[in-house]
């Protein structure tokens, strides 16, 4: 009897061993091993727009890296890392769509980041109906892409306004002899709504903007025609507010070809290097909002950004870090919010002031531009080829706000 | 509109007429020969441009040694495309069409991994500017005209005065005639190929250092080729010539009076009313697929 009793106790033991390392290991294994979080990640792999979406998919993933490096983010004392997954909107809004739909519904995204360019507003209504957090790029200005009517959308990133108005103050700094310009842009859906802000800006700044705006279809592929036209608008500079390397390229070839030696600013972050090599011997006298590795005023986590990112792609690759923002700047909502819960974010995110974006420190704003304060702004770099061709550093814009 | 936005838009017609010409020179002679919608034609052009800037920048090779080794290379793909690609299907629109587009879709995705994260473009092949009064025009484009101008000739010498372009004639205007007359119709569709894709390695560089080469900039060259062989008529070498006059000139005029995407779709709704007045192109022979 009494042997039986040793032989239940045995048993017993052994069962309440047996569990509490069953349930302490598995403790203990998830403690070892983060849990992940599936960020969805727009960019266009395909068409026209690949060039910037394949560098924005390396920069994604170095960004995606240097944040779980450095230990992911901590919630409620659990620990999370960053899964990026990537989906190709084929540089149109319908795939765009069919992007975000697979995401959200085949992937099981948490988040979304992106799209960048002016992609906004065909990602916009299946996120909202999902309540899907997205954190923006960038925003063109146009309807659906960052206002009251979506309030789950964050934008990491300046923007079209954002850029404009550092472009207003560098050029106001370095060439206050301009006082009209020429405006070219792509013809992306936006103009209605930036031509107003942008015309106030400038005239607030005492820049006058000649003639109309020369607009451009943005698959277009000769920009003779566009040129031409910019040649024959008197004024003393040409601006571009919004737009990519294959564009600004041809552009500025074309005006060289027929003499028109003007000083072209771009708002946009294509690299000059990218310029230069679309441009040929007619790349001079450009400025660009683009970083340069190792500048003075270069923030750390740029720097570290640079650094990792030549390592991933090539020495020298060209950058934009727009989407790449946004993938450091979710983490920080998230770990802000302490919630991967989309209703806690947003009631979280009015106490969000301060954010460590890759362009340095970012404050929240946006209300008056957008009607929402869901934009953070940063400071922006500049750089420029002289009138020989040569690449320069034209200092940090620091004080760029997006009211 | 002044005089010199009036002059500048003419050079720039016939830049763009020369360079829309030269590739739909070679599209039409394997869309009348072979009956093929060849949509893979704008991928060869692409290649073109790409096998041009790996020899001259990325070998260092002279410039100009470097087009003529593209226009060596890229002819070699003529006759695989012929004997593996549209031989099995020959005078089968629907499966030709077909291998077009996996050719299309197989090339342009490996060149978007392997070179679409790098602005490229291929350095002039002329430089500086010629100044004549008001207007100045760069010596790229003239030389990019005059060399299109020059194959063009050469082409229409070769259809119009050699024995294999009238062989290449006859195989379009009837085939079992041409069998009949003992014409190696397999041989004559293999040297169309080669042809086409000599022409379109031509176009390619040459317009790669013009406008800069990326994975998809053959979709651009496709339309405009199979806008001019239809608005210029199928079989018709003079129709192609008028009709690359025309679209050259819309292209340059059109943006000069209307911004912005507007002037695209303005551009292909002007073709699409020439052809509800003509149907037939302006000298061709009616669609018969």
């Amino acid at each position: 009897m009494q042997s039986k009793r040793r032989l239940h106790s045995f048993w017993f033991a052994v069962a309440v061993v047996a569990v509490a390392f069953f349930v302490f290991g598995s403790v203990a294994s998830q403690a070892a091993e983060p849990k992940k979080i599936r960020v969805g990640l727009l960019v266009g792999l395909t068409g026209w727009f690949s060039v910037p979406g394949n560098i924005e998919l390396a920069e994604c993933r170095t960004a995606a890296e240097m944040v779980n490096d450095r230990g992911g983010i901590t919630i409620k004392g659990g620990k999370y890392m960053i899964e990026l997954v990537p989906e190709d909107m084929k540089s149109t809004n319908e795939g765009t769509t069919a992007a975000v739909n697979k995401l959200i519904y085949d992937d099981k995204v948490q988040f979304i980041v992106g799209p960048s360019a002016f992609w906004g507003p065909a990602s916009a209504p299946l996120c909202e109906a999902n309540k899907m957090i997205n954190v923006l790029g960038y925003c063109a200005n146009t309807p659906g892409e960052l206002d009251k009517n979506t309030p789950h959308r964050i934008l990491a990133e300046d923007g079209t306004m954002g850029h404009t108005y550092a472009l207003i103050k560098f050029i106001k700094k370095n060439h206050p002899d301009v006082k009209s310009v020429a405006i070219v842009n792509a013809d992306d859906g936006s103009i209605p709504y930036v031509k107003p802000l942008i015309a106030k800006a400038l005239q607030e700044n005492g820049i006058s903007v000649a003639g109309d705006w020369v607009l451009f279809a943005n698959e277009m592929v000769d920009f003779s025609p566009i040129a031409s036209k910019l040649a024959a608008l008197k004024a003393d500079a040409i601006f571009h507010p919004n737009g990519i390397d294959r564009h600004v390229g041809p552009i500025l070839k074309g005006l060289r070809e027929l003499g028109d030696n003007r000083w072209y600013f771009y708002a946009g972050v294509s690299p000059c290097s990218n310029i230069k090599t679309l441009a040929g011997a007619g790349a001079t006298k450009v400025v660009s909002l683009a970083p340069t590795p190792g500048a003075p005023g270069n923030p750390p986590q740029l720097e570290e950004f640079i650094k990792r990112y030549f390592a991933r792609s090539k020495q020298g690759a060209a950058l934009i870090i727009q989407n790449s923002s946004a993938t450091y700047v979710l983490p920080q909502i998230l770990q802000a919010a302490q919630s991967l819960d989309a209703n806690d974010i947003l009631k979280a995110l009015p106490r969000m002031s301060n954010f460590e974006t890759l362009w340095g420190p970012g404050h929240m704003g946006g209300e008056r531009t957008y009607g929402i304060k869901h934009a953070v702004v940063h400071p922006l770099p500049s750089q420029y080829l002289d009138d020989k061709g040569v690449q320069k550093f034209g200092g940090w814009i620091t004080d760029v706000e997006v009211p | 509109m002044t005089l010199t936005l009036t002059v500048g838009a003419i050079i720039n017609t016939l830049f763009l007429a020369s360079m829309y010409i030269l590739i739909a020179l070679g599209f039409a002679l394997l869309f009348s020969i072979m009956e093929i919608l060849h949509v893979a034609h704008g991928v060869i052009y692409m290649l073109g441009g790409y096998i041009c800037y790996s020899l001259s920048v990325t070998l260092g090779i002279n410039q100009w040694l470097s087009l003529v080794l593209t226009v060596a290379i890229v002819c070699c793909f003529g006759p695989v495309l012929e004997k593996f690609f549209f031989r099995p299907f020959f005078r089968d629109f629907d499966r030709t069409l077909l291998v077009g587009i996996g050719i299309s879709t197989i090339i342009e995705t490996t060149m978007v991994l392997s070179k679409s994260n790098e602005a490229q473009s291929l350095r002039a092949f002329a430089t500086g500017i010629l100044k004549m009064g008001p207007v100045s025009v760069s010596n790229e484009r003239l030389v990019t005209f005059l060399i299109g101008a020059l194959l063009l000739v050469a082409v229409i010498w070769l259809i119009h005065g050699t024995k294999i372009g009238l062989q290449m004639q006859a195989v379009g205007q009837d085939l079992e005639a041409s069998l009949l007359q003992g014409i190696n119709i397999h041989r004559i569709s293999a040297l169309a190929c080669v042809i086409a894709c000599g022409l379109a390695a031509v176009a390619g560089s040459l317009l790669g250092a013009y406008m800069g080469l990326g994975p998809f900039m053959g979709d651009f060259v496709f339309q405009k080729a199979l806008v001019l062989v239809v608005l210029g008529g199928i079989g018709s070498i003079g129709g192609i010539f008028l009709a690359g006059l025309v679209v050259g000139g819309i292209d340059a005029f059109l943006p000069l009076f209307i911004s912005g995407s507007a002037a695209s779709a303005l551009a292909i709704g002007i073709v699409i009313v020439v052809l509800l007045l003509r149907p037939r192109g302006f000298f061709g022979r009616e669609m018969g697929f």
